[in-house]
């Protein structure tokens, strides 16, 4: 586990330092790698510094949230869970309209909570289009909208 | 003669005897803070509450708190004595000394017992944690963990600012300025200092554009009128900690809070813990984490 963290660290790492002026998709891959390390961490304001200070989040009801708001949840997720990985899959990758980038990613998210004396595994299944934003910071997420979600329950290993 | 001499030894050490218990009594009594259990908690425009009461209600209101707190610590000890873990005894004494040597040496114990545990945790935490490891995280999240050490002075107006930056003289004392000039109570008192903080935490704390200014600023700077949330401010930047050695601690910190709460359960978990007086069975670290347990009643992105 330990080389592994270690191998990821240093993959993160090496992205990080060898596309530092590469496309956009390689810097928003980046900003992905970034804020999953944050979760993991369970750092708030790391997951906040890859989305834009007018970051807002559509759910699948059409209820908007900002970044304050999601800050608040993730610290709320975050003092819940023993365990948290998250895997980003980029499937489309599209310009659009004023400069922004869309993309439409699938989030899975391994949620590692506390049911009593046991560890009861959750993945979340996400579905989101991911709009960015190219600032002076680099790449920051404009605006999600998630299109589907589903919570499951993991059988442990 | 030797009845006489047992006498007089007896008499001599019945005196000193004496003499060591009334000079204890007497410091206990000065000092203040030994309160018999006949007198009174507090007494109240001539009544009395009894220290029963008073110890009745603190364990009805906190007692399971302080319990659980209690049996977390131990597991953490139980779980540091297993793996071979101790404490740096120089540091811990270091921090002691710089306690008030007249304090109750109660109060001085629970300190002590409260460093060791800190110390402790933080090693359990970070045991298999590498110093590249670290490292890494910083390089990634520098940005975000940088510190700024602060002092402010809150006006009414922004010209009121204007006015105070464009007739402060060079190198005039800021604290003195914010003593005389500062509307805010919480600093006002101690020199406009607003604390070390990090740019997000300025960003929360008075806005985004007091965070993008001081972002720019060299120590030393005194800033231009800024609109905070809190009204026209004008800020000095007096230091920023940004090199690894300086952050370190807030990596590891980063690093342990992400462990905490698998850490206490995983204790807990395996504990065999007996008490009339523990509410909630399997205590959890950390405390200040038990918020938003519903959170993924409605989980979103």
């Amino acid at each position: 586990v330990k080389a592994l963290t270690m191998l990821s660290l240093c993959l993160i790492w090496t992205a990080l330092c060898a596309a530092q002026t590469g496309s956009p998709r390689q810097q928003i891959e980046r900003a992905y790698l970034r804020s999953s390390k944050a979760m993991a961490l369970k750092f708030a304001d790391g997951v906040a510094s890859v989305r834009a200070p007018e970051y807002v989040l559509v759910d699948t009801d059409g209820v908007r949230s900002d970044l304050q708001l999601e800050r608040s949840r993730l610290e709320q997720l975050f003092a819940s869970c023993t365990l948290l990985v998250e895997d980003v899959t980029i499937e489309e990758f599209s310009a659009s309209a004023r400069g922004r980038v869309r993309c439409k990613v699938r989030y899975l998210t391994r949620l590692d909570t506390i049911a009593g004396k046991d560890i009861r595994p959750l993945l979340l299944d996400t579905d989101c289009i991911d709009e960015w934003v190219s600032t002076p910071d680099g790449w920051l997420l404009a605006r999600t909208r998630v299109l589907r979600q589903e919570l499951k329950s993991v059988r442990p290993k | 003669m030797k009845k006489l001499l047992r006498r007089l030894t007896l008499l001599a050490v019945g005196f000193v005897l004496g003499v060591v218990c009334a000079v204890v009594a007497l410091k206990a009594l000065r000092s203040g803070r030994v309160t018999p259990a006949s007198s009174p908690a507090a007494v109240i425009n001539g009544e009395a509450v009894s220290a029963e009461e008073f110890l009745f209600d603190l364990k009805l209101l906190f007692g399971d708190q302080a319990l659980e707190r209690i049996v977390q610590q131990r597991l953490v000890l139980q779980e540091c004595k297993r793996l071979n873990l101790s404490v740096d005894e120089k540091k811990l004494a270091a921090a002691l000394a710089q306690l008030d040597p007249r304090l109750d040496p109660r109060i001085k114990a629970a300190f002590d017992r409260e460093v060791r545990y800190r110390e402790l945790l933080g090693k359990l935490l970070l045991r298999n944690v590498s110093e590249e490891e670290k490292r890494l995280l910083y390089e990634l999240f520098y940005k975000e963990l940088t510190l700024y050490e602060l002092q402010g002075i809150l006006a009414l107006t922004t010209r009121d600012a204007q006015d105070l930056v464009d007739t402060f003289p060079v190198g005039a004392d800021f604290g003195q300025a914010a003593a005389s000039n500062s509307l805010d109570p919480a600093s006002k008192d101690n020199k406009g200092r607003l604390g070390t903080l990090t740019l997000p935490e300025i960003r929360r704390t008075f806005g985004p554009d007091a965070a993008a200014a001081l972002r720019k600023m060299k120590p030393g700077q005194i800033s231009s009128p800024i609109h905070c949330r809190q009204g026209p401010m004008i800020f000095k930047l007096n230091r920023v900690y940004s090199s690894y050695a300086e952050l370190k601690p807030a990596v590891e910190g980063m690093i342990a809070r992400s462990k905490r709460l698998g850490l206490g359960h995983e204790l807990s978990a395996k504990a065999q813990v007996d008490s009339l007086y523990l509410r909630v069975p399997g205590p959890q670290l950390p405390p200040e984490d038990k918020a938003g347990a519903g959170a993924l009643a409605t989980p979103r992105r």
